[in-house]
């Protein structure tokens, strides 16, 4: 995995890039057809509809549960979207502040093939962003993804901003 | 659930923007109020939902109280983050790998 440690939009968060060999519209496919979809992240019953509502049978490190979802943007092939009210966020959240939003963005490549850009953002972490401004606050929180990284396998950079950035 | 207490706490634009003058420094509530537009007793209630949420910690000298931000309190979001940015690379590669068995 390369890590880039250029800063990040201020709403993006979670950013996965990569090429990949196989067109837009198969890579489509893979994203919204139920089966296909199943086979890499979860058991769903997806509708590339805008206002569909579908859900995802959470597991393993998903965590238990169901995620619930809406369409919010289909363009074949190229952009989907989708609200991410997660498992964990079912119980204790009436108001929803744990929502986030998934974001495929599909483009095709000189030689046929996809770059895929997946952003996972939404409220809480635009919070962070919104906290993590104040610089004293990026200095603490530095302090602590540090001491953290130290207890866990390092997975990713952590750019000076407080936002996070990485390729897959 | 501590997580949601967290961004419930920072959910509200004035909260936030209380607990971002707090990160500069160390204030007391009068002279937190200064930068804004509504009362003592309002500034209270805003710190109080980020004391009870774990964001704020208040240290008290004599007769006067000092808020100041607990970074520690931010984990849940780290959390957030941390378990989707350990999440979706992974999938990533399984996609890849589903798009190669793949019909064309």
């Amino acid at each position: 995995m390369n890590h880039e440690t250029e800063p990040n939009d201020a709403t993006e968060f979670v950013i996965v890039e990569c090429e990949l060999a196989e067109p837009p519209a198969k890579v489509w496919r893979a994203l919204t057809e139920p089966t296909l979809l199943a086979s890499w992240l979860m058991p769903n019953d997806i509708r590339p509809d805008v206002g569909a509502r579908f859900t995802f049978q959470a597991e393993g490190d998903a965590g238990g549960g169901v995620i619930a979802c809406e369409v919010l943007a289909a363009e074949p092939p190229h952009l989907l979207r989708y609200s991410w009210h997660g498992a964990d966020a079912n119980r204790d959240d009436p108001d929803r502040v744990l929502d986030s939003v998934v974001t495929f963005v599909l483009t095709e490549t000189a030689n046929g093939g996809t770059h895929l850009r997946l952003v996972h953002d939404g409220f809480p972490i635009g919070a962070l962003q919104s906290v993590a401004s104040a610089t004293a606050t990026v200095a603490s929180l530095e302090v602590e993804r540090a001491r953290r990284r130290d207890r866990r396998s390092p997975v990713a950079n952590v750019p000076a901003q407080g936002g996070l950035r990485w390729v897959a | 659930m501590i997580e949601a207490e967290v961004f419930r706490a920072l959910a509200d634009p004035t909260r936030r923007a209380v607990y971002e003058r707090l990160a500069g420094r160390e204030m007391t509530v009068s002279e937190l109020k200064s930068g804004f537009a509504i009362s003592q007793p309002a500034i209270s209630q805003h710190l109080a939902a980020l004391r009870g949420a774990g964001l704020v910690r208040e240290r008290r000298q004599g007769r006067h109280a000092y808020y100041h931000i607990d970074p520690r309190g931010l984990a849940p979001l780290l959390d957030w983050i941390d378990r989707y940015r350990a999440f979706w690379p992974k999938r990533i590669e399984k996609l890849k790998d589903v798009l190669k068995g793949m019909d064309p």
